[in-house]
């Protein structure tokens, strides 16, 4: 048995090595020489690093605008759960029973994920929010109200970003959570039906707890790419007005890129790395609650 | 089928690491030599601009080839910021002079070109050009084109509500009022881009205290800084400007591209904005605007304590050369061709104002940015834009104050403040 | 009666969510194939199709370069990381050694991190080893990003194969390897499809990376092309419209005709839906 202990554990290895080998080459190395970077001072002007300690992070954890970008990442998360995940689902369970033209809806409502981000953000900017001639104001203004700054206005950008952001998901997590409605053995349904369950029935009783599961890997795939989110905000408000729509992301790229201070970008870099892990535990920990049967991570 | 997988293990990160590198060796003596470019001139006809100059280079230059690149600007920046860092780059790239310029050759990825330029080309240049390219008795660069910012009027628009171009800031309030009054917008802003708003602090700085407050909260001179009375009462000025209404709705999160089409459209009378405005008139303003069109200086701040003639403007296309070329004479000489008459005369036929002694320039500017040149020669001197003449990271901070300040977020007390603060625990920092 | 009232509703409900989500695809071909006259009209329907554009964006020669470096590099990037992602994801899941929760943590960890403070560590790395300016750099490293996402997500998957089949495989004197290629594979092709489709996704549009670690335009992927269009097609929409089409409906296709396949991949079970 221990013989076949140790054989197995090498195999485990061998199965691994490929992977670990590109991964730790091509991602781990580049992330631990920039997990290095977050200890020197290097800014603008400064030919080469310079040793600082832990002085960056000291920083860090004053960096108001930095802990914001945070607040606005852990934001933009739990929206992400609780508006897209819905509307995803919804329009799953719709899209699983029979329906004429299935093939079409199921394409179209994936087809915000393959738009570049460049089209994405010129519709959003030129089309729907712009403050003279788009849609958003121009149907405020039929009604008689007047019209909003959508994306100059911080205490609307977020919003309207948030927005953006999930009419390019929503779609992304409709074909995740219709492969979980679709995977309930039709049995379960003909037996609620014989139980006198109406439609609302079958859906509470049988579609949301047989798609438990897959959602818990659809909220998982959210929160990771909500804390670490870039392209379609940095497109349309850059982190502006006034910060509002700063994520750690785009602030990172800001200080990094645009102010030249490599050092200090990688502790922020480190500091969001510590959040997600922390967060991406707790939501872990919270479907094995939630699961107390499953054998799913 | 272990076996295999072992030998995978193996060869893989071999493959990679080794199978698909470029021929690294040392170049052979008298092999044909390649400089790199990098610029931002996406769009003929500025691009073919370079494209000549770089042709007319590799003619004089036989055995030289280059490789050009262009980026449209945002790219640009990060990919030069992330290969200067990581010790590679291009030969030759695109620079707006100042601040990012200063700081990239302390950090050493500059090649100082005193020396290398004659003195008779270096004449040929118009020096306050050339001054912004210099920083710390280096020449860090060769400017080719020098832009200046003003205030673009519609003259139909004006001569329909009876308004001449106005010379004071009170004249230039009545006129907005008025215009404000008749149902037109004053003035296009697109401020999403942030640069575009913070003009006018930096306008209205240098009329209230000339170019000297800012020099010494620069160079930490004095105990203003950033706090001085006139960088206070500008961010209130342009503040209450924003207050009145002046600026196309929802200016804040509108950006350049959207807000210079209004303009066109003839859907707002102004827009303060540099020459490189004329650059877009070709493609995106309807027949017949190119006519109306009229321009006249930023207009002079009652009591203001700066010199009124005065702009704000700056080198919006110059060339250095990388300090880890290995053809350095090469290099210069490219730069000196992207930079010479001959590229100088048609960069003007685009509607930009070369770098160059004007006196070179004779009949070469096009009709339409002959005012703004006038403008220029009347100047007695330019005051960089805030945002290239800062380092990087408080240009950051000084167009985010200014972005504020206009969306009525941050008073102007607070946004000097905030500035001041960023310069303290710069200059704090660099004293370790 | 009531059945059709809802069915009615509910044709009502995607039919205005189709709208939403399909739009703008339809508002980029829509535009793509107008004329010059219409330059100037962002919003309007077409007078005529025109496919001026299109062919004038397809006639750049390097269109086509772009849309093969995209491909190459996507595929590859694709098969690569499967390829990879499945053994891993399956040691993680079925077999017990010491250091697997380790390793598990080693790859979920890389799933959170910005990819801008990486840029200058990779470019370093790529300059060291001659990958820079190369599509197979660029492929390894694409490789390396996705498999955190991927190796988390099929292992979560394998972690539902009953125990049972693998032990009974066990007994037919299977070893580990012949274990993952008779037991897990077959059962994980589904799975597999998904991982390669959401890698896809990422790979096809992502721009930073590409930006720094390539550098000749013969190497140019679309987002890069399509960057550089931009700015010199940037004031004459139709044809950046255009061009952006020509960008996206290959991806869309491949979609179409995969979904099937995609979605059975996702539902992560071996039971058929």
């Amino acid at each position: 048995m221990i013989v076949g202990a140790r054989r197995e554990a090498r195999a485990a290895w061998l199965f691994l090595a490929p992977a670990l080998a590109v991964y730790i080459c091509f991602a781990l190395l580049p992330i631990l020489e920039a997990a290095g970077l977050s200890l020197f001072s290097w800014n603008q002007g400064q030919a080469r690093p310079a040793w600082l300690g832990l002085g960056n992070y000291a920083e860090a954890f004053a960096d108001g605008i930095f802990w914001k970008a945070v607040l606005n990442n852990l934001l933009l998360a739990a929206l992400s759960v609780v508006v897209q995940l819905p509307i995803a689902l919804a329009l799953a369970a719709m899209l699983a029973g029979p329906l004429r033209g299935r093939w079409l809806f199921r394409t179209a409502y994936f087809a915000p994920m393959v738009l570049p981000t460049v089209v994405i953000a010129f519709f959003w900017r030129y089309f729907l929010l712009d403050p003279a001639d788009g849609l958003a104001n121009a149907t405020l203004r039929a009604v008689g109200a007047s019209g909003a700054d959508w994306l100059g206005d911080p205490r609307l950008a977020f919003g309207a970003v948030f927005s953006a952001v999930s009419w390019k998901y929503v779609g992304f997590h409709m074909v995740i959570l219709l492969a979980g409605v679709l995977a309930i053995p039709k049995g379960l349904y003909e037996a609620a039906e014989l139980d006198g369950a109406g439609a609302w029935g079958r859906f509470r009783h049988v579609t949301l707890p047989g798609v438990a599961p897959v959602l818990g890997v659809s909220a998982l795939l959210a929160v990771i790419g909500s804390l670490k989110y870039f392209d379609l905000v940095y497109v349309m408000t850059a982190g502006g007005p006034d910060h509002a729509t700063e994520l750690g992301a785009t602030w990172i790229y800001s200080v990094g890129v645009a102010q030249h201070r490599v050092g200090y970008s990688c502790a922020l870099a480190v500091v969001l790395l510590a959040v997600s892990l922390i967060v991406a535990w707790l939501v872990m920990k919270f479907r094995r609650g939630a699961q107390p049967t499953g054998g799913a991570a | 089928m272990r076996a295999v997988w072992s030998l995978l293990l193996a060869v893989l990160p071999v493959a990679f690491l080794a199978g698909c590198g470029q021929d690294a060796g040392a170049p052979k003596p008298g092999a044909p030599k390649k400089l790199t470019l990098w610029h931002i001139q996406t769009k003929s006809p500025m691009k073919d601009v370079v494209a000549a100059a770089v042709r007319r280079f590799e003619a004089a230059h036989p055995g030289v080839t280059v490789e050009v690149l262009a980026f449209e600007n945002d790219a640009f920046k990060s990919k030069l910021a992330t290969a200067l860092a990581a010790g590679s780059g291009p030969d030759a790239f695109h620079t707006w002079g100042g601040g990012t310029l200063a700081a990239a050759a302390r950090a050493g990825h500059v090649l100082d070109l005193s020396g290398r330029v004659p003195a008779d080309r270096l004449g040929q240049y118009a020096p306050r050009a050339l001054d912004i390219c210099r920083a710390d008795g280096k020449l860090l660069a060769l400017p080719a084109d020098i832009a200046v910012v003003v205030f673009w009027y519609n003259r139909e628009v004006f001569e329909k509500h009876g308004l001449k171009p106005p010379a004071t800031w009170q004249e230039f309030l009545a006129a907005c009022d008025k215009l404000k009054a008749a149902g037109v917008t004053p003035i296009a802003l697109g401020n999403s881009d942030s640069w575009p708003g913070a003009f006018y602090f930096a306008y209205l700085a240098t009329r209230l205290g000339g170019k000297e407050p800012f020099a010494d909260a620069l160079a930490r001179r004095g105990q203003a800084g950033f706090e001085h009375e006139a960088f206070v009462s500008a961010g209130r000025m342009s503040a209450e400007l924003a207050g009145r209404g002046a600026f196309s709705e929802g200016f804040s999160g509108m950006d350049y591209t959207r807000a210079r089409g209004l303009f066109f459209q003839g859907r707002a009378a102004m827009m303060l904005m540099g020459t490189y405005l004329l650059g877009n008139l070709r493609d995106e303003a309807p027949a017949g605007f190119a006519e109306k069109l009229g321009c006249f200086a930023f207009p002079a701040v009652e009591g203001g304590k700066g010199d009124a003639s005065l702009v704000l403007g700056g080198v919006n296309a110059g060339y250095a050369v990388s300090s880890r070329c290995s053809h350095t004479g090469e290099a210069a000489a490219l730069i000196m061709e992207l930079t010479s008459v001959a590229t100088g005369r048609e960069w003007a036929a685009t509607r930009r104002i070369p770098a160059l002694d004007p006196k070179l320039l004779e009949g070469a500017l096009a009709s339409e940015t002959c005012p703004a040149a006038e403008i220029l020669a009347r100047a007695r001197d330019i005051q960089l834009y805030y945002d290239q003449a800062l380092p990087p990271e408080l240009a950051q901070e000084h167009k985010s104050t200014a972005q504020a300040l206009l969306g009525g977020s941050k008073t102007p007390e607070e946004a000097a403040r905030l500035m001041e603060q960023k310069a303290r625990a710069i200059a704090e920092r660099e004293k370790k | 009666m009531r059945l059709r009232a809802s069915s009615a509703a509910k044709y009502l409900v995607l039919g205005a969510g189709l709208a939403v989500a399909a739009y703008p695809l339809f508002w980029m071909v829509s535009t793509g194939v107008k004329g010059p006259e219409q330059a100037g009209d962002w919003w309007g329907l077409p007078h005529g199709i025109n496919l001026d554009n299109f062919r004038r964006v397809w006639s750049q020669g390097d269109f086509l370069t772009w849309f093969w470096n995209s491909a190459w590099i996507t595929a590859a990037s694709m098969l690569l990381t499967v390829a990879l992602a499945a053994p891993a994801a399956w040691a993680l899941s079925g077999i017990s050694f010491a250091g697997r929760g380790a390793v598990f943590m080693l790859f979920a960890a890389g799933m959170m991190v910005p990819v801008h403070v990486t840029l200058i560590p990779l470019l370093k790395l790529f300059q060291a080893t001659g990958l820079y300016d190369t599509r197979t750099g660029l492929v390894a490293v694409y490789v390396a990003t996705s498999l955190p996402v991927a190796v988390v997500l099929l292992a979560a998957f394998f972690r539902e194969v009953p125990k049972e089949l693998r032990e009974a495989a066990a007994l037919d004197g299977c070893g580990p390897w012949r274990t993952f290629r008779s037991v897990g594979l077959p059962l994980a092709r589904p799975a597999l499809v998904g991982v390669a489709m959401i890698t896809l996704v990422n790979i096809w549009n992502e721009f930073a990376l590409a930006l720094v670690l390539l550098q000749s335009p013969r190497h140019y992927t679309l987002p890069l092309g399509v960057q550089n269009l931009r700015g010199e097609f940037g004031s004459d929409t139709p044809l950046l419209a255009a061009a952006l089409a020509l960008a996206v409906l290959p991806p869309l296709a491949v979609y179409a005709v995969a979904q099937r396949q995609l979605i059975s991949g996702l539902t992560g079970g071996a039971v058929k839906g």
